[in-house]
C-alpha cells in the first residue's frame, strides 16, 4: 500500500485546503495520474497519485489538511481495507521538533533529586501514581519508614464489633451524598477525606476531616487509620478507574457504600467500591463490577450484567438481562429495553430511550427542543 | 486568555497610531494594499489611510534614509524591512545617522523614527531570511531595541514605540510568532505578570509555579523563543521544576534588578537566544549579573543559543541548529543536578 501524503508546495504554508477528489474510491490509478486538487495561499495545484494501486481517499472535500498529513492511499485491490489509525500521521507529530514523545516518568525530577539528597531509594517512597516532591518529604519525616500503628483504645482492641472504618476519595459534591449514606449506616463510619486539592486540607464536610492527597492513602493504610476505601467523585470516569486501579494495585480494600433504602434482591452479585444513593434497586440475579456510582433512584433489573467504573444519574431505569460495558456514563432518567447490550465506553445522554444494542465507545444523544416563552397577559 | 493573534494586534496598533497622530507615515516594499506587505502586519492600512503609506524599490538603505529625514522634520515614521536579516544594508542609516544626530547636534534635531522588521527562523527559509541579527544592533547609544514575544501585547509596544518615544527603535518582530495567539496572564500551570519600569516597555515575567513556593532557577530570554519557552516551562512543571523566566522586550537597555533579585533567590541563570552564541545578549545578562550578584554569592551561569553555523533551509536540520524546547529542559535539568 502507498501513502498520499499533502505536500508542501510553498515555505508559507502549514496547511492547505483539500478542493476536492478527480478520482472515486476503488478507482484504478497509475503513477502521476491526478486524483485530486488542493489550494495554497498561492494557487490550485494537481495532486498526483505517488504510485499505482486502487485509490482510497482519507480527508474529505473541504478540510483543512497539514503538509505531510496522509491524505489518500494506494492499495493493491480494489477492496482493501485501510488502517487509518495505523498509518495517519498526526498533524500533531509533524510540527516542532524537541516534544518528541516523554517517556511516562514514575517520578518527578524533582522527586528524584530530593530522595538523592536524603540518600533514599526513590522506589521505596509510596505514592499514588507518580512520586512528587510531597511524598518525598512525607516519607522523609515519617523517618524514612511506615510510621508506627495508631489506633482507637477502645475499638482498637475489638476490631470484630467496630464500624468498617471508610476512607472517603474526593471532597466535592460526591463527598457529600456518601457521607450522607454513611451518616445513617450503623456498620460503616467515615474516618476521613483524601482530596488533592491541598487549599482545603484541614477542613471538615459535615464534620469528617479532609486529611491529605491522594498519595497518603497507602501511609495511612499501614498506619491503620482507615479499614476501606471508597470513590466519591463522579466527574472524571477515567481519573475513576486510574485511581481504583492504583490503590487496588497497593493492595487497598474497597468497600461498597449502599443506602439503607435501596433494595437488594436474591442472588445479586456485587463487586466492591460501588456507591449506591438512595432509592435504588438491583433486581435478582444481578451482577454488579466494582467501583460504580449509581444516583438516586437507578434500577438495574434481574438478570443485568453491570461492569466496573460507570456513573449513573439519577432516574436511570434498566429492563431485563440488559448488558452494560465498563466505563460507561449515563446521563439522568435513562430507559433500556430488555436485553440491550452496550459496550465499554459508552456515553448515554439524559433522557434517551435505548431499543438496540450500543457498540462501544459510543454517544447516545437525544435531540428534544425544549420551548419556552414568557406567560401572556391572559395568564396563559 | 487574548485571541488576537501577534499580527492582527500589531495591524491594530498601526490603525490607532494612524488615527491619534497625523503625523505616522509608514513606507516599505510591498506594504500596499491589497497585498499588506510579506506577513501582512500592514494589511489594509494603505487603503484607509490614503497617502500616508507608500511602496518603495528594494533599497534599505533608501528605506531608513528617507525615514531618518522624515523623523527629523517633524514626521513620525514607521518603515518596515521585510527580512531581518537586510536590516543591515541600513546599519550605516541606524548607527551613523539614525542614532547619532540627537547627539551630534546638541539636541536640536530629534529622529523618532520606527524600523519594523521580522526576524527568526523555525519556518526552513534558509540562511538569509531567518537570521535574528538584533545582537549587531545592541549596545549602539541612541538606538532603541525592542523585540516582541506572545506574553505580552506587541501592538502596545508599538504604540509606545512609534507615538512615545523621541529617538530611533528598531522593532523586532518574529515570523514564528506571528500567527501566535496573544498570551496575556497565563493558566492554569502558567502565570503570566508584566513588570514595568515606566519605560513604557514591561518586561514580562512568566512563572510554572504557584505563589509560595521556591523557584530552582531563572532564566532569561527574549522575542520568538517565547515560544520554545512556553513548552519548556510546561515540561519543567510536570518534573516540579520551578523556574522564574523574564522576558524583556527593551533588549537595549535591561531591567536587571529583579533579574538579579530572582538569581540571588535560585542561584542559577539560564540566559537563551534564538540568535547564535556569544558576543549576544544572552553573554551581556550573564556578564551583568555575574556583576551584581557575583560578590554576594556564588551563582550558576549557563547559556542556550543557536549552534554558530550558516542556517541550513532544510527544517530537520534548522530544528537542529536552532534553540528548541527540549534543549531548553536539558539545560534546565542539567543546571538543577549540578
Amino acid at each position: 500500500m502507498i501513502k498520499g501524503l499533502t505536500p508542501q508546495l510553498g515555505v508559507n504554508d502549514d496547511t492547505a485546503l483539500l478542493v476536492n477528489w478527480t478520482v472515486k474510491p476503488g478507482d484504478r490509478v497509475a503513477k502521476g495520474d491526478v486524483v485530486g486538487q488542493i489550494e495554497t495561499t498561492k494557487a490550485v495545484y494537481d495532486i498526483e497519485a505517488e504510485g499505482a494501486g486502487f485509490f482510497a481517499p482519507l480527508a474529505e472535500p473541504g478540510a483543512r489538511v497539514a503538509v505531510g498529513q496522509v491524505i489518500y492511499a494506494l492499495t493493491d485491490s480494489a477492496d482493501a481495507k485501510v488502517d487509518v489509525a495505523a498509518i495517519a500521521v498526526p498533524a500533531a507529530g509533524l510540527a516542532m521538533a524537541g516534544a518528541d514523545a516523554k517517556q511516562v516518568a514514575r517520578w518527578t525530577k524533582k522527586a528524584e533529586l530530593l530522595a538523592k539528597e536524603h540518600g533514599i531509594d526513590i522506589a521505596q517512597v509510596p505514592a499514588i501514581g507518580v512520586v512528587r516532591e510531597a511524598d518525598v518529604l512525607m516519607f522523609v519525616k515519617s523517618g524514612g519508614r511506615p510510621a508506627p500503628a495508631g489506633g482507637d483504645l477502645v475499638d482498637g482492641a475489638y476490631p470484630a464489633n467496630r464500624p468498617n472504618r471508610i476512607m472517603v476519595i474526593g471532597g466535592g459534591r460526591g463527598a457529600v451524598q456518601v457521607l450522607d449514606i454513611l451518616r445513617r449506616c450503623r456498620h460503616q463510619s467515615a474516618v476521613g477525606l483524601l482530596d488533592d486539592d491541598r487549599t482545603n486540607h484541614g477542613r471538615t464536610i459535615m464534620g469528617v476531616p479532609i486529611v491529605g492527597t491522594l498519595s497518603e492513602a497507602a501511609i495511612r493504610a499501614e498506619k491503620k487509620e482507615f479499614d476501606s476505601l471508597v470513590i466519591a467523585f463522579t466527574n472524571d470516569l477515567a481519573a475513576r478507574r486510574r485511581v481504583f486501579e492504583e490503590m487496588k494495585e497497593r493492595g487497598l480494600p474497597f468497600t461498597n457504600v449502599i443506602d439503607p433504602s435501596v433494595q437488594v434482591h436474591a442472588n445479586v452479585r456485587l463487586g466492591e467500591g460501588n456507591v449506591i444513593i438512595a432509592n435504588g434497586r438491583l433486581g435478582a440475579c444481578a451482577s454488579v463490577g466494582d467501583n460504580n456510582f449509581l444516583s438516586a433512584y437507578v434500577n438495574i433489573e434481574h438478570h443485568n450484567t453491570l461492569g466496573s467504573h460507570c456513573t449513573f444519574g439519577p432516574g436511570v431505569m434498566t429492563s431485563s438481562r440488559v448488558d452494560i460495558g465498563d466505563g460507561c456514563r449515563f446521563g439522568t432518567g435513562v430507559f433500556i429495553e430488555p436485553g440491550v447490550r452496550i459496550g465499554a465506553g459508552c456515553i448515554i445522554a439524559s433522557g434517551a430511550i435505548l431499543a438496540s444494542n450500543v457498540p462501544e465507545k459510543h454517544v447516545v444523544k437525544v435531540h428534544c427542543e425544549m420551548h419556552m416563552r414568557p406567560i401572556d397577559a391572559a395568564g396563559r | 486568555m487574548s485571541t488576537a493573534t501577534i499580527v492582527s494586534d500589531l495591524n491594530r496598533a498601526l490603525r490607532e497610531c494612524f488615527l491619534a497622530d497625523g503625523r505616522v507615515v509608514l513606507w516599505g516594499e510591498d506594504v500596499l494594499s491589497p497585498y499588506g506587505g510579506a506577513f501582512k502586519v500592514t494589511a489594509g492600512i494603505s487603503a484607509d489611510f490614503p497617502g500616508r503609506v507608500f511602496t518603495t524599490p528594494i533599497s534599505e538603505a533608501a528605506i531608513v534614509g528617507m525615514g531618518v529625514g522624515a523623523a527629523m522634520r517633524g514626521l513620525r515614521p514607521v518603515v518596515e524591512i521585510m527580512f531581518g536579516d537586510f536590516l543591515l544594508l541600513a546599519a550605516d542609516q541606524l548607527v551613523n545617522h539614525a542614532a547619532k544626530f540627537a547627539g551630534m547636534y546638541n539636541g536640536a534635531v530629534k529622529v523618532p523614527l520606527v524600523v519594523r522588521t521580522p526576524m527568526g527562523g523555525y519556518r526552513g527559509y534558509g540562511p538569509t531570511h531567518s537570521q535574528s541579527l538584533e545582537k549587531h544592533l545592541l549596545g549602539v547609544p541612541g538606538l532603541r531595541v525592542v523585540a516582541v514575544n506572545h506574553f505580552t501585547s506587541p501592538g502596545a509596544l508599538l504604540k509606545t514605540a512609534i507615538l512615545g518615544g523621541d529617538g530611533p527603535v528598531v522593532f523586532i518582530e518574529n515570523k514564528a510568532l506571528y500567527s501566535q495567539s496573544v498570551q496575556l496572564g497565563g493558566d492554569g500551570v502558567l502565570e503570566v505578570t508584566e513588570l514595568d519600569d515606566e519605560s513604557g516597555y514591561p518586561m514580562v515575567r512568566v512563572v510554572n509555579f504557584s505563589k509560595g513556593v521556591k523557584a530552582d532557577l531563572t532564566a532569561v530570554s527574549y522575542g520568538g523563543l517565547s515560544l520554545q519557552w512556553e513548552q519548556a516551562l510546561r515540561d519543567l512543571a510536570a518534573d516540579e521544576i520551578r523556574v522564574e523566566l523574564f522576558l524583556p522586550t527593551l533588549l537595549s537597555d535591561l531591567l536587571l534588578a529583579p533579574i538579579a533579585e530572582s538569581v540571588s533567590r535560585t542561584g542559577r541563570l539560564l540566559a537563551s537566544e534564538e540568535g547564535t552564541r556569544g558576543f549576544s545578549f544572552g553573554s551581556e545578562v550573564v556578564a551583568r549579573i555575574a556583576e551584581t550578584v557575583g560578590t554576594k554569592q556564588r551563582a550558576k551561569f549557563r547559556q542556550v543559543g543557536a549552534a554558530r553555523v550558516v542556517i541550513p533551509s532544510d527544517k530537520s536540520l534548522e530544528r537542529e541548529m536552532l534553540p528548541s524546547s527540549h534543549a531548553l529542559v536539558t539545560a534546565a535539568l542539567e543546571m538543577i543536578e549540578l
